[in-house]
C-alpha cells in the first residue's frame, strides 16, 4: 500500500475498482466506509476532496476530514444517513475535545478573571478589571511576598478574592490597623499559611480580619491586566516593607 | 514508509493528547480515583493497614467532585481536602460540623463555634488522626472532593456511608446545606 509522493494509486475497493484518487492511499476499509490518507503531506480540504470524489465516482460521499486523513462513504444516495450520523458524531467529538481543552487550560494554566471591589485600589479599579491568572506558580510554590494573587475566601468558599501576599510561612509581617483606633502590630505567619492584604488598607477585608490564610486556598498569581484598555499591561510584584 | 510512520505517530500523539485532556476534565469536574494511606480513618477506610502487607492493600477510593461546584457538604460526609499546614498534602477525614455549629474539642472541655465558611473535620480513628483538634476549623475552600465509594480491593467494594458520630455537635443549624 506504500506509495511514493505524487503517485496515483488505483483504488482497491469493489465499488471504486479501477478509479483513481490523486495523491492518496486507502489505509482502512470497513463496510461502506473507507479512510484515505494523503501521501504528500497535504491536508485534506473537504470541498476539494468532494470535487475529486465526484469526478471519480458519483456514488460516494466524503463525510469528514481529520488532518491528513479523510473518510469516504460509498452509498446509493449522494449523502446517506450513515454518513450524516458519522459526521455529526465526529463533529461532536471534536467539539467536546475543544471544550475539554479550554477547561484544562483555564483550570491549570491561565485563566481570565475579574477583580471586583475597592480592596485593591489604586492597583485595580473598583469597577472590575479583567485580569489574567496563572496557576503554575501557585502549583509549584513560586509565590513570593509582593505578588498579587487570587484566593478562595476563607469566610465563603464560593468567593474568590484578589489580594497581595505580604508574607509567607515564617515571615514576620507588619499589620496595619483596620480602624482608626487600632495600632500597628507585628505578627508571624504560621506554617503552611500566607498573609494576604488589599492594597487599599482602609477598605479591604483581608487577613487582618480572618487571619492568615492556608496556602492551598491560593488559586493563582495575577500577572497581566487586559481590561480596561488604558491599564493594559503586566501586573508587577511590589516589594513589601 | 517513513512518511506513513510519521503520520501514524502524529495521529497517535494527537489521540493521546485528546484522551488526556478529556480525562483531566472528567477528573476535575465529575470525579476521580485516589489511593489513601494511613490509619486515621480506620475502621471505615484502610482497615488492613496494620498487617505488614497493609501498605500494598491500601484502599482505592472514588472521589466525587460535583459537590465542589456549590460547596454543598453535609455533616458526616467523608471528605478530601488539602492540608492547611502542608499545601501539597491531601487528607481524608470525616466532616463533623459546618459553620455556626458548636462542637466540643476532643480531650478538652472547650466548646467552640465553627466560624463562617469553615468546617470541623476529624478522623474516625481519633487516637492517631491529625485533624481539626490539632489545626482547628478549616476553610471549606480547601475541599477537594467527597469520598463516595471504595473501588479496590474488590472484597471491600461498596459505598462509603455518611454518618455523624453521636453527641459531637452540640447545636447545629437547621438543614445540611452550607450555603443557600
Amino acid at each position: 500500500m506504500s506509495l511514493g509522493a505524487g503517485a496515483v494509486p488505483s483504488v482497491a475497493h469493489p465499488v471504486l475498482r479501477g478509479t483513481h484518487l490523486p495523491h492518496c492511499r486507502i489505509t482502512e476499509v470497513a463496510g461502506a466506509a473507507m479512510t484515505v490518507t494523503y501521501g504528500i503531506g497535504a491536508r485534506c480540504w473537504l470541498p476539494a476532496l468532494r470535487e475529486v470524489c465526484k469526478k471519480v465516482c458519483d456514488r460516494c460521499t466524503v463525510s469528514s476530514t481529520a488532518g491528513y486523513q479523510c473518510r469516504i462513504f460509498l452509498s446509493t444516495n449522494s449523502m446517506s444517513w450513515r454518513a450524516l450520523l458519522q459526521e455529526a458524531f465526529e463533529r461532536s467529538v471534536v467539539f467536546t475535545q475543544f471544550i475539554c481543552f479550554l477547561n484544562v487550560f483555564s483550570n491549570h494554566v491561565v485563566e481570565v478573571h475579574q477583580c471586583l471591589g475597592p480592596s485593591m485600589l489604586p492597583t485595580f479599579n473598583v469597577s472590575g478589571d479583567i485580569l489574567l491568572l496563572e496557576h503554575l506558580s501557585s502549583r509549584f510554590e513560586r509565590i513570593k511576598p509582593g505578588d498579587v494573587v487570587m484566593a478562595r475566601s476563607p469566610a465563603n468558599p464560593r468567593l474568590v478574592v484578589c489580594k497581595r501576599v505580604l508574607g509567607l510561612e515564617g515571615d514576620s509581617v507588619t499589620v496595619l490597623p483596620t480602624s482608626s483606633r487600632g495600632h500597628i502590630r507585628q505578627t508571624v505567619v504560621p506554617k503552611g499559611h500566607v498573609w494576604l492584604q488589599g492594597d487599599n488598607a482602609y477598605n479591604s477585608t483581608d487577613s487582618r480580619h480572618y487571619g492568615p490564610v492556608p496556602y492551598a486556598l491560593i488559586q493563582g498569581k495575577v500577572f497581566y491586566r487586559i481590561w480596561p484598555p488604558e491599564g493594559w499591561g503586566p501586573v508587577l510584584s511590589q516589594p513589601t516593607s | 514508509m517513513g512518511e506513513s510512520l510519521l503520520s501514524s505517530l502524529w495521529l497517535l500523539t494527537k489521540r493521546v493528547c485528546a484522551g488526556a485532556v478529556v480525562g483531566i476534565t472528567l477528573s476535575d469536574r465529575i470525579g476521580s480515583v485516589a489511593t489513601m494511606h494511613g490509619r486515621s480513618m480506620q475502621p471505615t477506610l484502610n482497615p488492613a493497614e496494620d498487617d505488614p502487607w497493609g501498605y500494598l492493600n491500601a484502599d482505592l477510593l472514588f472521589l466525587e467532585k460535583l459537590s465542589l461546584r456549590t460547596y454543598n457538604f453535609s455533616r458526616g460526609d467523608v471528605v478530601v481536602f488539602r492540608s492547611p499546614l502542608e499545601p501539597k498534602m491531601w487528607l481524608v477525614k470525616r466532616l463533623i460540623a459546618l459553620q455556626g455549629d458548636w462542637v466540643t474539642v476532643p480531650g478538652t472541655y472547650d466548646i467552640l463555634q465553627v466560624p463562617k465558611g469553615h468546617c470541623w473535620v476529624e478522623g474516625d480513628n481519633a487516637e492517631i488522626s491529625l485533624d481539626s483538634k490539632s489545626f482547628g476549623p478549616i476553610p471549606l475552600g480547601l475541599m477537594k472532593g467527597k469520598v463516595t465509594h471504595v473501588v479496590w480491593p474488590p472484597s471491600r467494594f461498596g459505598p462509603v456511608a455518611s454518618h455523624l458520630p453521636e453527641g459531637r455537635v452540640l447545636s447545629q443549624k437547621a438543614g445540611t446545606r452550607t450555603y443557600p
